[in-house]
């Protein structure tokens, strides 16, 4: 078939029922031998791509056609995805060079379906991210990032529509993907060859980052952002909602306002950006305190902290900018120690910023944590005995292959900044040390 | 439960080059602060691992860990660092005085002296004074080094 003939409508029907069959196959077929399964053959991918491809080098207009090819060649990229290939080269090759002219089709719903296509691949590619290098490059390079840029930036804030949704969840997955092969942390082991290809690869992936952050920077992506993330409904779905606080939280991580060796870009920084949005501490409080969903709670408590250890470290900042209440802080820490001890420990990382911030906040922290039950809270915490409940990979990402810290990181450093207190506080009795160090032992 | 935590520390242990350093500055503060009986159980049941941990082959794997995950040149520094310190101090105070000898010969055993000096090649030129300091004290603590050395 040439793309003229789908200029008539039977033979467009033909070819959509023959698409709809397909998508069934791939979604619901079993073949105990992969040899003989039919779905993993080379063909079918390589002719729904040239037919993408020939459409769009036609005047031919078929954008509910192009909708089902799409989601096909998605659903078969999925469904012969392997570990030691990844995306197959005819994707490589065949499909991602098209995702910019798709993207750019003046229809709505053929823009979402490349949306949706370009999440699909970029989650793909994520699982593993070094031998994927060349997919982040690509379409760093051919222009799709600040195409699905735009559509973000077209979001109104008081009309969201889905495109919108997925566009900021691309996005996430692109600058900070949850799913996929990530690297042991350094103990009791050797160096390890892999650890410097990832080091190579990172720069392609910052590059990604920046040039995400440089396309958003200039419109009021955090007001468009809290627009979408207000849309969702919580009790429905939470993807969009977890999707938004990762981006937030990975922004955070790379585009830090301190001019120090940690921070991986010199390029401006975000914090100010975050800061000067009247309504964004709101909003997080809000899912922070009060989301039934843990992970959306954990993620709202780690943008928090990261907002607030950079109002501390930055000098010329005035740190009443962002206050939170202590004992809401506290409380949430108690509580979701037996049902939710994932918030827990996002909740130490955030009270070990608010113990530097403000000496009322810290005395507040040392007399709550001067008690045994508040120090067995933390004790259960870092217990390795206890089955480890939750991944914080959902709420820091994996960072392509190299996570930023592991789930024991913020309750052991809360309790090392607690006890530091103890022991370095002049004006602290020997007595309450010891009384201290007693309840620890 | 962190002495617990760090006698079970392997690949698999999901904590951070930055939660690692907390956890010895906390056994370092602890110790720091006369903990005697807490100073005792980490110089037996985790002397060798804090040993073993600057060894080549460890300090070279948090060498080559990102920076912006918290490994890095700097972070091997620190890691030797605390690690000398927390077994400077029972040279350095009086309560532990009779326990001097006993770390002293786990020391030894555990190879402590070549750990040291080959560690100094990871450190700046203003760290190395710890490593030098707890071997000075390794070598005059001990009755035959004593002799040794006159």
């Amino acid at each position: 078939m040439t793309p003229n003939d789908f200029k008539e409508s039977s033979k467009k029907h033909v070819i959509q029922a023959a698409l709809e069959v397909l998508a069934n196959v791939v979604k619901l077929g079993k073949c105990e031998d992969s040899n003989l399964d039919v779905t993993r053959s080379s063909s079918l991918p390589t002719l729904l791509i040239s037919i993408v491809r020939n459409v769009v080098k036609s005047d031919v207009n078929v954008p509910d056609l192009m909708v089902d090819l799409i989601e096909n060649i998605s659903l078969l990229c999925k469904n012969s995805f392997n570990k030691q290939v990844g995306i197959e080269p005819i994707y490589m090759k065949g499909f991602i060079p098209l995702l910019p002219n798709l993207i750019k089709d003046p229809n709505e719903q053929l823009q979402l379906a490349t949306l949706k296509a370009l999440g699909t691949f970029s989650t793909q590619a994520a699982i593993i991210p070094i031998r994927m290098c060349n997919f982040f490059k690509d379409i760093t390079e051919n222009g799709v990032v600040k195409d699905v840029c735009e559509i973000f930036k077209s979001t109104p804030t008081n009309a969201v529509q889905p495109i919108h949704m997925v566009a900021i969840e691309a996005l996430s997955t692109l600058s900070c993907p949850v799913y996929g092969d990530f690297y042991s942390f350094p103990w009791k082991r050797g160096p390890h060859d892999n650890i410097l290809e990832y080091t190579e690869a990172s720069l392609v992936y910052e590059k990604l980052r920046l040039s995400i952050f440089t396309c958003i920077k200039d419109f009021d992506f955090v007001g468009k952002a809290i627009a979408i993330f207000l849309k969702e409904d919580e009790s429905k779905h939470v993807e969009v909602k977890c999707s938004i606080l990762r981006f937030f939280i990975q922004l955070l991580r790379s585009f830090d306002n301190q001019p120090n060796g940690a921070s991986s870009s010199k390029v401006e920084g975000v914090l100010d950006i975050f800061l000067s949005n009247p309504s964004l501490k709101q909003v997080l409080t809000q899912a922070a305190f009060s989301s039934k969903d843990a992970v959306i709670q954990a993620a709202a408590i780690q943008v928090l902290t990261l907002i607030l250890r950079q109002v501390i470290d930055d000098q010329n900042l005035d740190q009443n900018v962002m206050v939170l209440d202590i004992q809401k802080v506290y409380l949430l820490f108690e509580k979701s120690s037996k049902t939710e001890p994932f918030i827990s420990i996002m909740c130490c990382a955030l009270m070990s910023e608010m113990l530097r911030q403000d000496q009322q906040q810290a005395a507040f922290i040392l007399q709550k944590f001067s008690q045994p039950n508040s120090l067995q809270i933390i004790r259960d915490l870092i217990d390795i005995k206890l089955p480890k409940k939750g991944n914080i990979s959902l709420v820091n990402g994996i960072n392509f292959g190299c996570q930023h810290e592991g789930f024991y990181d913020h309750p052991i450093s809360f309790f090392t900044h607690v006890a530091e207190q103890f022991f370095s506080d002049q004006r602290m009795s020997k007595e309450r040390k010891q009384e201290f160090l007693q309840t620890v032992a | 439960m962190l002495m617990h935590f760090l006698m079970n520390i392997s690949s698999k242990s999901d904590l951070g080059p930055t939660g690692f350093i907390k956890m010895l500055t906390f056994i370092h503060d602890a110790i720091q602060n006369e903990q005697k009986e807490f100073m005792q159980k980490i110089f037996k049941n985790c002397m060798k691992l804090l040993c073993s941990m600057m060894r080549d082959n460890q300090l070279l794997s948090v060498q080559e860990w990102p920076l912006k995950c918290g490994g890095g040149t700097e972070t091997t520094q620190n890691l030797i660092i605390i690690i000398l310190k927390i077994f400077n101090i029972p040279f350095n105070q009086q309560i532990y005085d009779r326990e001097v000898d006993e770390i002293s010969a786990g020391l030894a055993k555990a190879d402590i002296i070549y750990l040291t000096l080959n560690a100094l090649k990871y450190l700046t030129t203003e760290s190395i004074p710890i490593g030098i300091t707890l071997i000075s004290r390794l070598v005059f603590s001990a009755e035959s080094s004593k002799q040794f050395a006159q």
